[in-house]
């Protein structure tokens, strides 16, 4: 779940978008299920792209699969659903929901990349992987297009590389508390002072 | 072939830096790195000046140096996904991200040259 905001008029935000961290977390062991990686957290096989400090590349001869995740502008994410949720208090919640988009880019290098790649992309069709994926409110759009092998010269030595790309749906439900008034106090004056003073509280 | 150590290790030319050097390995997909200090000796020299880069962001100064030093200065370096980023070496209160290093060991000496790493 993301972060909370409290916005100036005391409203507060709390929203179920998944953060970077959480969906590199999410993807990672998944993608290591789907090309038979066993040990996903021990494992280098599987990388997250942008190391903040840098990381040592890949020898030729590793198969090593680079894990990149970036929200997607799509139309569908334009869309919000707005309902009030009953009352148990005397403050007000909305839920907003909506779709996020999200391109899954999987980068791999190695001598049997193309075979990993398409290992994955079965893996996307299994139960399996949908239904985790799910659990994260996560939902592959499944029209996955075929992996794109381009090898790559570094250093001298063409590696094996293979991309494949597919876009996957998050629900987001997001919730915002607004402050209601809980009282209201009423004062009539007249020439001769105060005639009425009486507080109307909410129930 | 003649050494240069001595030159580097000159005392009149020479000056202590700070080496960061890290060691890591993958955790989770996540490079996990684990940095050692290590005292530095040698000559250090800027190849150019302080560039200021004025973007909408805000000012971004970069700046080179170069550092020559009879001990080694690491550039990124792994094997079988175990390694280290390369050094960051510190300077007068400034990082410098290690990008090139010419390992002149036969002359007695690696020449590292390396990038600014934070902003004024």
């Amino acid at each position: 779940m993301g972060a909370s905001i409290t916005y100036p008029d005391g409203s507060v935000l709390t929203s179920s978008a998944l953060t970077i961290a959480q969906i590199n977390a999410i993807m990672q062991p998944l993608t290591c299920g789907m090309i038979g990686v066993a040990n996903p957290m021990t494992t280098s096989q599987v990388r997250i792209e942008w190391p903040t400090v840098g990381a040592p590349f890949q020898e030729v001869t590793e198969d090593i699969c680079y894990l990149r995740c970036v929200p997607k502008d799509d139309p569908y994410d334009k869309i919000r659903d707005v309902f009030n949720l009953p009352l148990n208090d005397t403050d007000l919640n909305e839920q907003w929901n909506y779709t996020r988009t999200w391109s899954i880019r999987w980068c791999f290098y190695g001598p049997n990349s193309t075979d990993l790649a398409r290992a994955l992309r079965s893996g996307l069709y299994q139960d399996y992987f949908v239904a985790a994926l799910a659990l994260s409110q996560l939902f592959p759009v499944s029209d996955f297009p075929q992996e794109v092998r381009a090898p790559e010269l570094i250093d001298g030595q063409w590696f094996e590389r293979v991309d494949l790309e597919v876009e996957m749906y998050e629900f987001v439900t997001e919730n915002i508390g607004r402050q209601t008034i809980l009282s209201v106090e009423t004062l009539l004056e007249g020439n001769g002072g105060v005639l009425a003073d009486f507080t109307v509280t909410a129930s | 072939m003649i050494s240069v150590a001595e030159v580097v290790n000159e005392p009149d030319l020479a000056q202590a830096f700070t080496i960061l050097r890290s060691t890591g390995t993958w955790l989770n997909g996540v490079w996990q790195s684990v940095t050692a200090t290590v005292q530095g000796y040698g000559v250090i020299a800027e190849p150019s000046g302080r560039d200021l880069d004025m973007v909408p962001e805000g000012d971004v100064v970069k700046g080179m140096m170069i550092f020559w030093s009879s001990q080694i200065i690491y550039g990124t370096h792994a094997t079988a996904g175990v390694g280290g980023s390369s050094d960051i070496l510190v300077w007068r209160g400034e990082n410098y991200r290690v990008l090139s290093v010419k390992q002149y060991v036969d002359y007695g000496y690696w020449r590292a040259m390396a990038t600014r790493m934070k902003a004024d």
